[in-house]
């Protein structure tokens, strides 16, 4: 009977367009197109500003020997002629000039103070002079120690006798597992978090409104093979959702590796081995088990298809938590946060793509799941067992 | 074959409703008590929200009464309603079919959720297709259907575990002339087999045609059963709306 359920459901669900869109198409066209043009938008933005041009305008009240020289032989600057400080000022608050630089002696120290006006993070502006001022600080201590008789060869070690220096032994698959563990576990359950939303609501509160509850009710099947069959049809759509994703994502990624062909590229990718791949999909499994059940019961409490969108999109934002505690990359794998639904599953994740997961950890993962999906589905069979399921207040 | 007696349904109200009226629950049906035997057609009458709707929804089972029983044969269905479903055809006013499911996936999946043998189910999907009159259709998905081959399938659902009781709520409800006339055909077909069918409508010429007895509803009371002769008589009406309409206004009164 549970199967006889299942296969319905699926087959219904096979041929929603609405739901393959969500389902099968979205995940395997848009989440790589998206990835590549995000990735392609943000190399084009620094290509951009590493070729701009920023003009200046240069007000020596003490003059600094070497600074002019240095602007004018930048080939990233351009001198805009010297103007009185409030204009320049001026100028730059207006967008008219890109900066203004002003330099002037403060008890016996030149101060090169540089306005600007950026709201990107890469502050290029302040990163061109910054260079600049450095070099030109460098160039006048060794000429001022050169002065007091100490070498050039020994400047550093007299200007910091104590030097800081750090090796990390992370290889770089564990930095690349890192960056990805985050943001992918992120990515892969978002798509099956909006497929679970979609079908349960159509599923079971749809039903209702549909009238198709009713005779499934009055039918002979038993409850919980009914519970059981739909609850199937939804982890199945859900899970599928998030492995084409993950699939999608490893394609890509490979094609890159292939296309790019660099060894370094190809060392960096060896967290998204074909045996990732299958860990992954198989690490979704439970997941995509008791977001089915959670949605399930949601759409079982309500009482309209409207009332059961709702409260999923309520169910999205608490799974959102343990996803966004993941990707801050702050929360470790341990054996408290094995237990703890959805966060375990995109650490167990970060672990697998850092190719350092200890596969103890899957155990105490599987378990806590499969305990929370059995009360999330204990709920939902007495759920339809009351006859709110088909009453409305 | 089905004896209702003295049923009471209550349903809970909405908190702002029940605020309001200082109620926590409305009564949808009070006290409703009719029987119907093999072979015979009964029609529950009643205006809108008298609790037609409800008590067909208690007698197929798919609510539970608050007080009082229904007996089919010698079971209980109120106290075991999983042991009668088996002998239950019930067709809401809906058409609940699944629209993206040919009419002929709809039917072998609900006669193997009651069990059917697979070549006796693909006989009995086949003999009512061609009584219903929708086999040229059995393989569309039910979404490209009109109205009509909606309900003639969902009435085909409904019978296809041969029940004994056929619980229809409004079964020509929008449907045209022709498509009606099927319906009602098929249902005068049903009770020479034999079955008990109980069936509610607003139509006065399907009683006149189709009904053996009546029991007429209103605010979730019984207020008449009998004949539409005895109606007739015991309200002096020459017409059987008339009729209705009388006893509806002696409740009034």
């Amino acid at each position: 009977m549970m199967g006889l359920v299942f296969r319905k459901e699926f087959t219904e669900l096979m041929r929603d367009r609405k739901h393959l869109l969500v389902t099968v198409l979205l995940p395997i066209l848009i989440t790589p197109l998206l990835m590549v043009a995000v990735a392609a938008m943000q190399v084009q933005a620094e290509s951009v500003q590493a070729e701009r041009v920023f003009r200046y305008s240069l007000l020596e009240e003490a003059p600094l020997s070497g600074l002019r020289a240095a602007l004018q032989a930048n080939t990233g600057l351009k001198d805009a002629g010297s103007m009185a400080t409030d204009t320049a000022v001026s100028a730059v608050t207006n967008d008219r000039l890109d900066m203004a630089i002003r330099v002037f002696l403060e008890q016996k120290q030149w101060v090169v103070e540089l306005t600007y006006k950026d709201t990107d993070q890469v502050a290029l502006k302040r990163q061109r002079i910054e260079t600049l001022v450095t070099q030109l600080n460098a160039a006048q201590v060794s000429e001022q120690l050169a002065e007091l008789g100490i070498q050039s060869e020994r400047v550093e070690a007299f200007l910091q006798p104590v030097r800081f220096s750090t090796s990390n032994v992370a290889t770089q698959q564990e930095s690349l597992g890192q960056l990805l563990g985050n943001f992918l576990p992120f990515l892969i359950i978002l798509w099956l978090l909006s497929s679970a939303t979609a079908i349960s609501s159509d599923l079971v509160a749809g039903e209702k409104e549909r009238g198709t509850l009713e005779t499934l009710l009055i039918s002979p099947v038993p409850l919980l093979a009914m519970v059981m069959g739909k609850w199937l049809a939804i982890t199945l759509s859900s899970w599928l959702a998030g492995a084409l994703t993950l699939l999608s994502l490893w394609c890509s990624a490979w094609l890159l590796v292939a296309t790019l062909g660099s060894d370094a590229v190809v060392e960096l990718m060896a967290g998204l081995s074909l045996f990732s791949l299958v860990a992954g999909l198989v690490i979704l499994l439970p997941t995509a088990g008791l977001v089915a059940a959670a949605f399930l019961a949601s759409s079982t409490w309500a009482q309209s298809f409207k009332e059961a969108q709702t409260y999923a999109s309520g169910l999205m934002i608490l799974f959102f938590i343990p996803l966004f505690a993941n990707l801050s990359g702050t929360v470790d794998l341990t054996w408290l946060t094995a237990l703890i639904p959805v966060l375990n599953a995109s650490l167990v994740f970060a672990e697998l793509l850092k190719g350092s997961l200890m596969i103890g950890f899957l155990l105490p993962m599987v378990l806590a799941d499969a305990v929370v999906i059995l009360v999330i589905l204990a709920v939902a069979v007495a759920l339809y067992r009351s006859e709110r399921v088909l009453v409305r207040q | 074959m089905i004896r209702v007696e003295s049923i009471y349904k209550s349903f809970q109200l909405a908190k702002a409703v029940a605020k309001k009226t200082g109620q926590r629950t409305q009564n949808a049906v009070e006290g409703v008590s009719f029987h119907c035997a093999r072979g015979e057609v009964l029609a529950l009458l009643g205006s809108n929200g008298a609790g037609k709707t409800t008590t067909l929804r208690l007698l197929s089972t798919a609510l539970s009464v608050d007080s009082g029983e229904i007996w089919m044969d010698e079971v209980p269905v109120h106290r075991f309603p999983r042991r009668a479903r088996h002998n239950i055809g019930f067709l809401s006013q809906s058409t609940p079919l699944y629209r993206r499911l040919t009419v002929y996936e709809n039917l072998m999946f609900f006669g193997q959720l009651y069990r059917l043998e697979a070549r006796a189910l693909v006989q009995r999907i086949e003999t009512l297709a061609d009584q219903l009159t929708f086999r040229t259709y059995l393989h569309q998905k039910v979404d490209s259907l009109s109205t009509g081959m909606q309900q003639k399938a969902s009435i085909a659902r409904s019978i296809l575990h041969d029940p004994d009781l056929l619980v229809l709520d409004e079964p020509t409800s929008g449907l045209d002339v022709a498509a009606a006339q099927q319906i009602l055909d098929f249902v005068l077909q049903q009770r020479s087999q034999g079955k008990a069918i109980v069936f509610s409508t607003h139509h006065m010429h399907e009683v006149e045609l189709l009904a053996d007895r009546l029991c007429v509803i209103d605010q979730g009371r019984t207020r008449f059963t009998g004949t539409v002769q005895a109606a007739k008589q015991h309200t002096q009406q020459e017409h059987l709306s008339q009729a209705f309409l009388a006893l509806i206004a002696e409740t009034i009164r």
